[in-house]
């Protein structure tokens, strides 16, 4: 068992604060980037703060999560710098920063990697619908969260609901659903972070914290906060989450392949799709400079339409629209973290996070791959095995 | 003017010969491959399936560098080279002259069926009415007398066999295209003199000789046959030896004084089989064993007259500067001896290379596993090793059947999913090699593949109902009677026999020499062994011994080898040859051998027009012929309304010479800028292209041939050609030059060879070597098992490397790092301080800047003393070079085994060698010596080698003969696992049983165990023939531990090259590219590359040699068409193209923070441009909108 180290404060908020202020005291750490209430927008965006004063109004358990955070990791550690930086990040998101330190596309030489117990969220258009957004909403969330034992079934009612989360909202509308995406997350609890925060069955005054890297621990010591064991119902709590939120993934799964079976269905399900590619924009481990969807590969003569038009009758426009999504599945599927960031991003409301998830947990199961469970597990693809997949290439 | 620079002639083109003909071609010699045959590929041509991968990869071969100069397909469909001329149905009858400046003279034979003219229609194939056996198929398949020798040759050529063409000239009123042109049928005026004291014999001769139209008359004795030749004159005699008035051999010798030029074949008994050779030196043509199948004295007689007729044969003559031998071996003829197997007589008994032809997909069963006998699926199959080898009167192993064996029996269970049960009967199971014993243990016990050693004497048929097998459900009306099966009587170790049942039994059939090596010592005056083989030049060339002629033996010429290491000698015979040809040409200046000679001799190189940039301006020929007389309005009716389609030209028939002229000549000066030619065949103008590339002045990138045969529709054929023509563009970049100089790290015998072969060819070598003086392992070897002296040929290496111009050597000198790449490395050498050196240290190197190529080439020009010998203190200097190999060598593997190092009786073979050339040890007060082979290896111990170090048995057999001549009387035990006397080596086995050596076998379960007793030790085994143990007082006991390597893994790492699990050399391809890394530039040999004598070690080093001058030479050539790319605009620099390459062709440039691509090493496979997700990194002329659009036109 780790070591947990425990942080007091008036609230859950102010004891991460507390914490997040003191890691200003450590030699190194130059900056932290955690969402962070602005004062005069009132959104809650992720902030790179330099200045602890700043930290008074950090809120990252609040139920908003505008876009996956990794992306922002990237743009902040793509070169070498020498500065360390912490940086709070949902499990997603910090499973998707592995993905990308992978693929050479961020660093973690210099950089504190902070996790939470995840309370979910909400989508975006959910969350920006509410009327208070205060830090008193966020300490509600958590608490309701919480105390209903960290599960999600308050929310995750019955299938239905999963699906169709406008009848949902139109039946109740003080209930708030978290994302899909949230609601069958199969891993909202920090692994692999060099700090963990946990929440579960700690008193509403108190956070635990404990280290699984070699860096957390050297941080976590001679901190001003007391050590103490992880509360001893913690396993069968998070077992308990974990179970319910499995099953609610078994739920949609089923429903998804029976409405995404054959080609011709995908592309019904796919329909609204106006080839927006926000979705892409959205997507963390997306990491092209440029999608090839976007280059001259898909730049066709303009009588090449009328050719194909002429040929099969008819011809949908935007094209490529199933293509797009299918190359994204290939492209991506192997390192879809479940974020559900593409279903928030979506304009027209397609259920793309179940669709991603589903495909991804498939592909990597197919290679015994965990997207962003591990930095040293190699990418798939950049591997090569003579004897793998012998009853698909039939050698 | 000189036209025979860097000519060279190769002769056969088997995989030897391709390979030799490819290593010349490569350094830029005009190349004249030919074979008697009228396809190539030789042997390997009928295989399909390869140890230890079980597949091919015969295209592993082709050029890696200047990839657009070959064909880039399938080997076993043929070589096309644009330096290698292909000669088929040739012999090499004469070579005169120096090395360097030699004539030879070839036979060919008028082509009956012209392969200008032939489209390979099957025309002439259908009406032909001979049916005979399939030779492709080794007789398996029926075939007409006109047919394709090779089902998948390009360009498919159609051959008569003349041997049973009648003459009907039904073909020749066939063909459309006036290709067959038969001879004349003159045989009635062929007069044939039977000679034959048996009336039965005269007669029945006769009968089939006027069958098949000669004039036949008979002789009863040799005197009545002189008095017949003396009357009339004959076109031919068959000569009996054996009759009682006058000996066949007299006759012959009175017939050739009266008629010299007369051929005359003897027919001869068994007993006289050696008289019958006899003869072949007083002028008979041939001889045949009695009894003889008819087929064979009518197809001597038909080739005699075929050979008489006027313009039959033609001498062409060429002028080249070495010949390369590459006719391989025979295989043995299980009918010629005792037979006791019944080959050819039961039809279920096959050959290992018939069995290969039923394995394959172009076999008599299109790959399925039948019986020939009766086309039932057999359900156990014996295989029975050492058919004709390691005989009383042919003490010859022929080192590569067992390996054969072991994967046909592989093939046959994974084929039948593990249904039909496999027994490999043997003697020794020889893996000897790196991979070779892991492949056995996987034969064994992943593929459960049974071995059982024990001799079956007799094969039997037996026609016994079949008990697990419905008859109603056999085929045909033979279903009351169950099935024949083989009864194999087998002996056992404790003298028992056993009888077994089997469906089917292969012969693995050993080598003999080959029939053409006869003619070619006639054609050469090289000399044969004591087997009949040629030697391998390593006498003549490493030991000065023999005479220097310029020709050279490649391959398994000298004995039979696998396919690795046959690779492995025909690239030292191609760097022998390349030294033999270089040797008389122009000084070579600093820049490597002048690029002229490449050219020299071909016409003006035509210049292409850069189109790259151009907006596709694309002619369509369609040709035009009955088959296909609704072609043109259809693609007429496509491309209307293609803007870049400017015109359509009909053409008729272009498959022929002159409908082909017609089509060169309208496109003369043409300015198309893509053409595209719509043809039934595409594969038939492979060669052709060249032709109409020159007439338009276009790179041949730019042309497409498409084909409309097959299911596929005119016009997606044709849209699938022209979506990717107007894709197609060659980029006119070019190869940077490549520092003419090649780094050969480790100064024993393999680098030393190696660095000669790098200056014969005309290139710098720089060999490092990290003690004070060169010689590695040679320094301690005393004798070769066949008595060569080891020491007198390191003094002659030595003082050949003190002599040839162009070897810088460094002696205590180590590498410390490289920088750059192929082609371009600058690696840093350190020479330790040299306190021991017995010579004073030469200040002249002592600067860092000195050691630039300038320097170095200034070398050249300094005294001798200086140039070779670079000692001085401690000090760094910077090698540029193109090439490194890396030749660090082995030693023999330490043990704790056996009290080893407890007690002075025990010693290693190392030991003992060094004693017996010191003379401390003293054979004559031995009564008993133990021999220990496998010491820590073969098995699967963490302490052990699972790896057979292939040369200790030869070593323990060479010393026990050596103790066996100083001291008769000594008693000598060898306890072996396995005797691994490959080859020649097996004769020394034998005569050291001979001279009574015991020989006595151990399992891992009992090994010998050694106790000591005072002086002397005490060896106790289990005889497994006597089935007791046995205790032997031994006053030595050797130990044979086996090779490991030295250094390697950190300096292979420092060139970007691997080590294997065993901690050898990481070849690229253990067959068809046996001494390069998959990475490039950098090249291994000797014991770096695995366990081989010491010969074998020169002929790796010749091999890497020769694959570093391939590569050096390849400087200022274009950048083949195919090469990936990068569009740096888009690319994220995730790495992940950098890991897919498997040639290391990719790097990230720490400053740029770009991926660049190197594209000597890059050889077009695409595996980075499928791991990019947005098409940043691509391939050349394979662009994703070239795809959409083929695919779309496809669909």
């Amino acid at each position: 068992m780790e070591e947990t180290y425990e942080i007091k404060g008036a609230n859950r908020l102010d004891a991460l604060r507390t914490f997040l202020g003191s890691l200003f005291e450590t030699d190194n750490i130059g900056s932290i980037l955690v969402p962070v209430q602005s004062e005069t927008t009132h959104a809650i965006m992720p902030t790179l703060v330099s200045d602890p004063a700043v930290l008074a109004m950090a809120d990252p358990f609040a139920p908003c999560f505008p876009l996956n955070g990794a992306k922002l990791v990237s743009k902040l550690t793509k070169r070498p710098g020498d500065k360390t930086m912490a940086v709070v990040l949902r499990p997603c998101e910090l499973r998707a920063l592995v993905e990308l330190v992978k693929i050479k596309q961020a660093r973690m030489d210099h950089l504190i990697t902070i996790s939470f117990d995840c309370p979910g969220a909400y989508s975006n258009k959910d969350f920006n619908r509410l009327p208070d957004r205060q830090e008193s909403h966020t300490l509600e969330f958590l608490e309701k969260r919480l105390e209903s034992g960290f599960q999600y079934h308050d929310h995750v009612q019955d299938q239905d609901q999963v699906q169709n989360q406008d009848q949902n909202q139109d039946q109740d509308k003080n209930e708030i659903s978290l994302t899909t995406a949230c609601s069958i997350c199969t891993s909202p609890f920090p692994e692999n972070a060099d700090i963990c925060i946990t929440l579960v069955d700690q008193p509403a005054d108190t956070l635990g914290l404990f280290a699984t890297t070699d860096r957390g621990r050297e941080l976590l010591m001679g901190r001003t906060s007391s050590v103490k064991p992880l509360p001893k119902t913690r396993d069968e709590s998070i077992k308990a989450v974990l179970a319910q939120n499995k099953d609610a993934e078994k739920k949609v799964f089923e429903a998804l392949s029976s409405k995404t079976a054959t080609l011709e269905k995908l592309g019904i399900y796919l329909s609204a799709c106006v080839n927006c590619y926000n979705c892409r924009v959205a997507c963390p481990v997306c990491f092209c400079r440029e999608c090839v969807f976007n280059t001259d590969v898909f730049d066709y003569e303009p009588f090449q339409y009328a050719t194909w038009a002429k040929n099969k009758g008819s011809l949908r426009m935007p094209m490529d629209t199933v293509f797009f999504h299918v190359t994204r599945m290939i492209h991506m599927g192997l390192s879809c973290v479940g974020c559900g960031q593409c279903s928030n991003a979506c304009p027209n409301d397609i259920p793309l996070a179940e669709l991603f998830v589903s495909v991804g947990k498939e592909a990597q199961k197919g290679f015994s791959y965990g997207a962003g469970k591990d930095l040293d597990e190699p990418f798939p693809l950049s591997i090569f095995f003579e004897n793998e997949f012998q009853d698909v290439t039939g050698i | 003017m000189n036209i025979k620079q860097g000519q060279a002639l190769v002769v056969g083109a088997g995989i030897s010969g391709i390979r030799s003909a490819l290593d010349l071609a490569e350094a830029g010699c005009r190349v004249t491959l030919i074979d008697s045959a009228p396809h190539m590929g030789g042997v390997l041509g009928k295989l399909e399936h390869q140890f230890p991968t079980d597949g091919c990869g015969m295209c592993r071969m082709l050029p890696v560098t200047d990839r657009d100069s070959a064909f880039q397909g399938c080997l076993r469909k043929g070589l096309i080279h644009e330096n290698v001329e292909v000669k088929l149905a040739t012999r090499l009858l004469k070579v005169e002259g120096e090395p360097g400046n030699l004539r030879a003279t070839l036979e060919t034979q008028a082509p009956i069926v012209d392969p200008d003219l032939c489209t390979g229609c099957n025309l002439c194939f259908e009406v032909c009415p001979v049916t005979i056996a399939d030779p492709f198929n080794l007789g398996l398949s029926r075939t007409r007398a006109i047919h394709l020798p090779v089902p998948h040759a390009v360009p498919n050529i159609y051959t008569i066999d003349m041997d049973h063409c009648t003459l009907c000239g039904e073909c020749e009123k066939a063909c459309p295209f006036d290709a067959i042109t038969l001879p004349l049928n003159k045989k009635d005026s062929f007069s044939v003199l039977v000679v034959d004291d048996e009336l039965i014999l005269r007669e029945s001769l006769k009968d089939w000789l006027e069958f098949e139209g000669f004039k036949v008359e008979t002789a009863a004795s040799g005197k009545e046959a002189l008095e017949r030749l003396d009357a009339t004159p004959f076109s031919m005699v068959l000569l009996d030896i054996k009759m009682p008035d006058m000996d066949g051999t007299e006759v012959l010798s009175r017939a050739k004084e009266l008629f010299p030029e007369l051929p005359v074949v003897m027919m001869t008994a068994y007993a006289t089989v050696e008289t019958a050779v006899g003869t072949m030196q007083t002028g008979a043509l041939d001889y045949v064993v009695k009894p003889f199948d008819p087929e064979k004295i009518i197809s001597l007689v038909t080739e005699a007259y075929l050979n008489g007729l006027p313009d039959h044969r033609r001498f062409p003559e060429v002028e080249v500067g070495a010949v390369i031998l590459a006719t391989g071996v025979d295989y043995y003829d299980p009918t010629t001896g005792s037979n006791t197997f019944g080959y050819k007589i039961l039809k279920d008994v096959v050959t290992n290379l018939e069995l290969e032809r039923i394995l394959s997909q172009t076999g008599p069963f299109e790959g399925e596993l039948k019986r020939p006998s009766d086309g039932r699926v057999p359900r156990r199959m014996a295989w029975i090793q050492c058919v004709g080898s390691r005989q009383k009167d042919f003490p010859v192993c022929s080192s590569i059947c067992c390996m054969i064996a072991l994967k046909e029996a592989v093939l046959v269970r994974k084929l039948s999913r593990g249904t039909i049960e496999t027994v490999v009967y043997f003697m020794d199971m020889r893996c000897s090699g790196k991979e070779f014993e892991d492949y056995r243990n996987r034969a064994e016990n992943e593929y459960g593949v049974i071995l059982k050693r024990a001799r079956p004497h007799s094969v039997c048929p037996v026609e016994e109902p079949d008990p697990e097998s419905d008859p109603k459900s056999g085929p045909g009306s033979d279903s009351d009677s169950g099935p024949v099966r083989l009864k194999l009587t087998v002996s056992e170790d404790s003298g028992k026999t056993t009888d077994e049942l089997f469906d089917m039994v292969v012969l693995s059939v050993g080598q003999r020499p080959s029939k053409a090596t006869a003619d070619l010592v006639a054609a050469t005056k090289l000399s044969l062994n004591s087997w009949g083989f040629l030697s391998p030049q390593v006498l003549d060339d490493s030991l000065d011994h023999g005479n220097k002629t310029g020709v050279f033996v490649a391959g398994s010429t000298s004995g039979l080898r696998e396919i690795g290491e046959s690779v492995i000698y025909s690239s030292w015979a191609a760097n022998l040859a390349l030294g033999a040809i270089r040797s008389t040409t122009s000084t070579v200046s600093s820049a490597g051998p002048d690029a002229g000679s490449k050219d020299g001799n071909k016409k003006a190189p035509v210049v292409f027009r850069d189109v790259s940039r151009e907006i596709p301006d694309i002619g369509v020929v369609v040709c035009q012929c009955p088959n296909h007389l609704d072609v043109e309005p259809q693609i007429a009716a496509l491309v209307g309304g293609d803007v870049h389609v400017s015109q359509v030209i009909k053409k008729e028939r272009i498959c022929t010479r002159a409908g082909w002229d017609d089509l060169v000549h309208t496109l003369e000066g043409s300015r198309f800028n893509r053409l595209i030619v719509v043809v039934c065949n595409p594969m038939f103008f492979v060669k052709k292209k060249g032709e109409l590339s020159a007439a338009l002045a276009l790179d041949p990138v730019y042309i497409e041939f498409v084909g409309i045969e097959g299911d596929q529709p005119v016009a997606s054929s044709v849209g699938m050609g022209l979506a990717r023509l107007r894709h197609l563009a060659r980029l006119n970049i070019r190869i940077s030059t490549m520092v003419p100089r090649v780094l050969v790290v480790g100064g024993g015998i393999g680098g030393m060879s190696a660095a000669l072969g790098v200056a014969r060819a005309g290139f710098e070598a720089v060999l490092v070597e990290s003690s004070s003086k060169l010689g590695g392992n040679l320094a301690w070897l005393d004798k070769t098992i066949h008595g060569d002296d080891f020491q007198e040929l390191l003094n002659i290496t030595r003082d050949r490397i003190e002599k040839t111009p162009g070897i810088t050597v460094l002696t205590n000198a180590v590498v410390d790092n490289t920088r750059g790449g192929v082609g371009r490395y600058s690696t840093v050498v350190r020479t330790r301080s040299a306190e021991s050196n017995d010579r004073p240290s030469n200040s002249v190197e002592s600067n860092l800047d000195e050691s630039n190529p300038e320097a170095l080439n200034s070398h050249d020009s300094s005294p001798k003393d200086k140039k070779n010998v670079c000692k001085a203190p401690d000090q760094l200097r910077e090698i540029f070079h193109g090439a490194v190999i890396l030749a660090t060598g082995g030693e023999e593997a330490g043990t704790t085994a056996y009290g080893y190092g407890t007690n002075q009786a025990v010693m290693t073979n190392r030991e003992v060698e060094a004693a017996l050339k010191q003379g401390t040890l003293d054979p004559g007060a031995m009564n008993a010596v133990v021999m220990i082979q496998c010491v820590d290896s073969r098995e699967a111990r963490v302490d052990a080698r699972p790896y057979c170090s292939r040369i200790c048995c030869a070593s323990s057999l060479k010393h026990a003969l050596e103790l066996k001549r100083l001291n008769p009387e000594i008693d000598i035990y060898v306890l072996y696992r396995e005797m691994m006397t490959q080859g020649f080596t097996e004769a020394y086995y034998k005569e050291a049983r001979d001279l009574g050596v015991i020989f006595i076998r151990y399992t891992l379960d009992g090994k010998p165990e050694v106790a000591f007793e005072s002086d002397h030790a005490v060896v106790k085994i289990l005889d497994p023939i006597l089935d007791r143990f046995l205790e032997i007082r031994a006053d030595l006991v050797v130990l044979a531990t086996g090779v490991v390597t030295r250094q390697l893994e950190p300096l292979a790492q420092i060139f970007n090259a691997g080590v294997d699990q065993y901690g050898f050399f990481d070849e690229a391809d253990p067959k068809w590219r046996p001494v390069d890394a998959l990475t490039g530039g950098v090249f291994a040999c000797g014991l770096a590359l695995g366990p081989r004598n010491v010969e074998e070690s020169i002929a790796s080093a010749g091999a890497a040699a020769m694959g570093a001058v391939r590569l050096v030479s390849s400087c200022q050539t274009a950048v083949p068409a195919v090469t990936a790319a990068i569009k740096q605009s888009l690319c994220s620099v995730c790495e992940q193209c950098i890991q897919a390459c498997v040639f290391g062709a990719r790097a990230l440039d720490p400053n740029t923070n770009r991926i660049r691509i190197d594209p000597v090493l890059c050889q077009g496979c695409g595996a980075c441009a499928s791991v990019c997700p947005n098409s940043a990194s691509f391939v050349n002329n394979f662009l994703d909108q070239q795809m959409f659009e083929i695919i779309d036109a496809a669909v």
